[in-house]
């Protein structure tokens, strides 16, 4: 009688184990130290995440949408949340040094690329009149969608990350804020593929993982 | 034996497969057959227009250089040891420095002629028939669209199932850093230099003069002083004399 009620304790006492949301599955967990990404996984994260508002003005509002949709509600219950996670970004001027875990990466993963697949006819046209404009030696000003989607991505880098980062003052000119943007937007086109949640997923842990 | 004919249709690019089937299963009454061997293989760009032909060695040589060239153009880091383009590595895709776009060179013995080229049609000159590497120009757009082709293909699970390409991060020894010997050297020379000329300014600095603390002498002379308990020279003030009692 005795065993029997030790068992009920403890199955009462161990928590649920949680299960991995459907979406996340095919994401294989990275040998990294301490299970927690590394600081170029997080700012890589965010900066993709920050690339989709710029093309998106209703992107905020439509990770949260996705989030529900992917059935991500344990580890992104609510806006809040999905705040603190981005700024997991040291670079961030509300950075607060915490960690981000591998399974909230993944779920950051899923939603960017739920998002840039529903932005791909628009990834694609600014690509291809960014690719017209660099060949006629002229600027992005000349493409009123690329034009709109440098100046968002400038006003959202310039507002969120800290000026005083290393990191961060490399991005000081246009110039080289433009370049970023425009690698950000190719990235994202790789993420709207058949493989492409799994290439971006294993891109952010490159050269991190141990052997 | 029916031949099975396969495409996948991206906007810059249209890969074709043919090859037959492993089943004895009548692949013309089989809603869709699984094309197990593979025969021809053909790749073909638009704009400009540049057909790639050849087998199987073909594929898979074209399956790794985009797996590994997408994987690098997303992370940005470098394999040690990259599929540059050599006589073993017969298919390479790199991203040239100090120019946009990428840099596809396939080797002339992976490639077969194509049927333009054996009509005597070609639209390529004689210089380019495939007794030489081919060189192509991709944009972002076209080499994601090979990319997106070739991982439909590997994700179709009736076609060639046994090719597979594994996506996987690179461990910290398969990375080359992104920053050049001499930037990661930078900090440490700085930090040395730095440990120097502090070493050698402290160097001239002369040694603090120690003092030794003076013994006071007692003072016998002043009766109403109040008795004082004098250090012992280790610092450690004498026990109390009841203090011993207890052991």
């Amino acid at each position: 009688m005795m065993v029997i009620r030790d068992e009920m304790v403890n199955q009462l006492e161990s928590p649920p184990q949680q299960s991995v949301p459907t979406v996340l599955r095919d994401l294989s967990d990275p040998k990294v130290s301490g299970e927690t990404c590394p600081r170029r996984t997080r700012i890589q994260l965010d900066w993709m995440l920050l690339a989709l508002e710029a093309l998106d003005l209703d992107a905020s509002e439509v990770m949260l949408a996705s989030v529900q949709t992917l059935q991500l509600q344990d580890l992104i219950p609510n806006r809040v949340a999905l705040w603190q996670l981005r700024n997991t970004n040291p670079l961030r001027r509300s950075s607060k040094r915490q960690p981000l875990g591998i399974e909230e990466a993944k779920a950051l993963v899923a939603i960017a690329c739920v998002l840039a697949r529903s932005q791909i006819v628009t990834i694609r046209q600014l690509l291809l009149a960014q690719e017209q404009l660099r060949a006629q030696n002229l600027s992005p000003d000349h493409h009123g969608g690329l034009a709109r989607y440098l100046e968002r991505f400038k006003q959202h880098f310039r507002s969120r990350m800290n000026p005083n980062r290393t990191a961060v003052t490399a991005y000081a000119s246009d110039v080289k804020l433009h370049q970023l943007a425009l690698h950000l937007l190719g990235q994202l086109l790789f993420c709207t593929g058949t493989a492409g949640k799994q290439r971006f997923w294993s891109s952010l842990f490159d050269g991190e993982v141990a052997a | 034996m029916m031949t099975i004919q396969r495409q996948y249709n991206l906007p810059n690019c249209t890969l074709t497969l043919e090859g037959f089937s492993n089943t004895d299963l009548d692949p013309a009454q089989a809603a869709r057959p699984s094309l197990d061997q593979l025969m021809q293989f053909e790749c073909r760009f638009t704009n400009p227009e540049q057909v790639l032909t050849g087998g199987t060695d073909l594929l898979h040589s074209l399956v790794n250089a985009t797996n590994q060239c997408a994987q690098e153009w997303m992370s940005g880091v470098r394999h040690v040891k990259a599929h540059r383009y050599s006589d073993e590595t017969t298919v390479a895709i790199a991203q040239p420095p100090e120019a946009e776009g990428f840099l596809l060179k396939v080797s002339a013995t992976l490639l077969l002629a194509t049927p333009e080229e054996k009509e005597g049609d070609s639209k390529l000159e004689p210089s380019q028939s495939v007794t030489e590497a081919v060189e192509l120009n991709l944009t972002t757009v076209q080499l994601f669209d090979l990319v997106e082709a070739i991982d439909q293909i590997l994700a179709d699970t009736q076609t060639l199932p046994n090719l597979s390409s594994k996506v996987r991060p690179l461990t910290h020894r398969e990375a080359i850093s992104g920053q050049p010997l001499t930037q990661r050297a930078a900090p440490l020379a700085l930090g040395t230099t730095s440990l120097a000329v502090a070493a050698a300014a402290l160097f001239f600095l002369p040694f603090p003069e120690v003092r030794k603390p003076t013994e006071a002498e007692p003072t016998s002379t002043d009766s109403s002083a109040p008795a004082e308990v004098q250090p012992s020279p280790g610092g450690a003030a004498e026990p109390e004399p009841g203090a011993d009692a207890s052991e």
